[in-house]
């Protein structure tokens, strides 16, 4: 116990943003929680860290990461359980972890962790090896260490944050599925090119909607046309932005089934179209879409 | 659940329970501020004093509770010059996790494993530390990397008759654990040339019985060689049993 201490595992590595951070917040503020709840719950972490880190201990000593990564688990089940049974209602979870053991919120966690860690390791297996991945190749470790994951010891080659992979795989899921909607051709050529990445597709489809192309592989002139017929001091013109945004929302509720990816997709495409904005006012346009590496323009 | 369940620290309600001994959680916190408040101001011989009078149970509890356990368990074994020394009645007591903290403390580069401490604890306490480090462990591949750190410590040790004596008294299975994956190492194929000069023999039927432990076959490794020669030099024949497990467990013996 002394050791937990000293490994500086005194702060409950809790995220105000999840759901028990939320409950946990609401419940010190209005006195639903005892004064001394912190306490408690820091101890039982400290507990399943301890319990964690002993059974995939790789030396002599414990290892700090997996004391943490043992109290994280223990949160992330509490806050799955508790998700659950309120249906995300936050008094009714304020009500639920005043009353209920810490244990046995664990324990309903576990399960329903369990569960999402298959969905994760089936997703993360059918993305392994898409050629789409290489718009993310900062994914492409992460993806394949999620497809070897072991749920039932919520193990793997590398650490696993349910929630943060979680959303990971279901992005890049929601994300394949709209690339591969595209213009196949196209999007095996800008594959092939080292230096695009995922927002590169996005600036593509912008030009190609803006111009009413059908192609994403843009050549200098098409670029040339783009920002002399779409842009105006103030940005992209106001009809341009309608048009682009209405086709695309458009292919988005068909390219992609998952309502909240269409939703992420469509703000960061809202996002590079202000990067282009700005690169218009710069007058560099160019250099989004012709690659300085290669003779092709695309 | 490890068999040495009853070792462990545990609180239950407002008494702190070490094995056979129990005491009051809160008079040891407090003695445990005390002796914290002693050392920070430089009093050892007052902290040294005030561990003395405890029992050997409850001096272990201090040790296993206190933010730096091994700056007071120094204080157990301390002479009258003030010279820091393990007492063994109390390293003998110490929780598994606490004795595994102090063995492999890891802030240390120049001494990485903690000799002292392993050349005063006794067999038993050993065995039963390498045993509740490993108890739990759920992937062999994690239990082969614990075990063969704990050789390694042994392997430290400049005792030979001590290294001799922790080894014999450690499950042989465990031991055969930490060379799982390092029997690769082992030239078991090769042709060795015998100590009596009459010609070569397998490297395998070096430690066979009849080959009496007395030499050791190619180790290609030289971090595995040096350990394996190490823990040769003091438990011959049980090193050679413990190979031929390992390397049998391993499917060597198959091919």
């Amino acid at each position: 116990m002394s050791r937990l201490a000293r490994v500086d595992l005194n702060q409950v590595p809790l995220d105000h943003n999840s759901f028990i951070g939320q409950v946990v917040a609401a419940g010190l503020e209005y006195e639903q929680l005892s004064p001394r709840f912190m306490d408690s719950l820091r101890a039982y972490l400290r507990i399943r860290g301890l319990g964690f880190a002993q059974r995939n201990r790789t030396g002599i000593a414990l290892g700090r990461d997996q004391l943490r990564q043992g109290m994280e688990q223990g949160l992330a089940c509490m806050d799955l359980a508790l998700e659950e049974v309120s249906g995300g209602d936050l008094n009714a979870a304020v009500t639920k972890l005043a009353s209920d053991s810490f244990d046995a919120l664990y324990k309903q966690g576990w399960e329903r962790a369990c569960q999402r860690l298959e969905e994760m390791r089936e997703q993360a297996r059918a993305l392994v090896g898409c050629p789409e991945l290489g718009f993310w190749p900062d994914r492409q470790p992460k993806v394949a260490a999620l497809a070897k994951l072991v749920p039932e010891t919520w193990t793997g080659p590398s650490a696993i944050d349910l929630r943060a992979d979680g959303r990971m795989l279901q992005e890049l899921t929601g994300k394949v599925a709209f690339v591969r909607s595209l213009p196949q051709p196209s999007v095996a050529a800008l594959l092939e090119q080292v230096d695009v990445d995922f927002a590169g597709v996005l600036h593509r489809v912008v030009l190609a909607l803006a111009l009413g192309r059908t192609e994403l592989v843009a050549k200098k002139e098409h670029v040339s046309r783009f920002h002399a017929e779409c842009f105006d001091a103030g940005g992209l013109r106001p009809h341009v932005r309608r048009q682009v945004l209405d086709q695309f929302g458009g292919h988005l509720d068909n390219a992609v089934a998952d309502a909240d990816v269409r939703v992420w997709i469509a703000d960061e495409l809202g996002a590079e179209i202000e990067v282009l904005e700005q690169a218009a006012n710069r007058g560099d346009l160019a250099a989004f879409f012709l690659s300085p590496f290669s003779a092709l323009e695309i | 659940m490890s068999q040495h369940e009853n070792d462990a620290l545990q609180v239950q309600g407002d008494r702190v329970v070490l094995g056979e001994w129990s005491g009051d959680l809160e008079e040891l916190i407090a003695k445990n501020v005390e002796l914290r408040q002693m050392l920070r101001e430089g009093r050892a011989d007052e902290a040294r004093a005030l561990l003395k009078k405890q029992a050997v149970e409850e001096q272990a509890a201090l040790v296993a509770i206190d933010e730096n356990p091994e700056e007071v368990l120094s204080l157990t074994g301390m002479d009258a010059r003030g010279r820091p020394g393990y007492l063994p009645a109390v390293v003998d007591k110490l929780p598994s996790e606490v004795i595994a903290e102090l063995v492999a403390p890891g802030e240390y580069k120049l001494a990485r494993f903690n000799t002292a401490l392993l050349q005063t604890m006794s067999a038993e306490s050993f065995a039963r530390a390498v045993e509740d480090t490993l108890d739990p462990v759920y992937y062999h591949g994690n239990r082969t990397k614990v075990s063969w750190e704990w050789l390694e410590a042994v392997a430290a040790l400049d005792d030979h008759s001590k290294r001799a004596a922790l080894l014999y008294k450690v499950d042989q299975s465990l031991l055969e654990d930490a060379f799982l994956d390092k029997v690769d190492s082992i030239d078991m194929h090769a042709q060795v040339s015998a100590l009596d000069d009459v010609g070569t023999v397998s490297a395998f039927s070096l430690l066979s019985e009849s080959g009496q432990a007395v030499m050791l076959p190619p180790i290609n490794d030289p971090e595995i060689r040096e350990v394996i020669y190490a823990l040769h030099q003091a438990a011959p024949e049980l090193l050679a049993k413990v190979l031929r497990g390992a390397w049998e467990r391993a499917g060597g013996g198959a091919s």
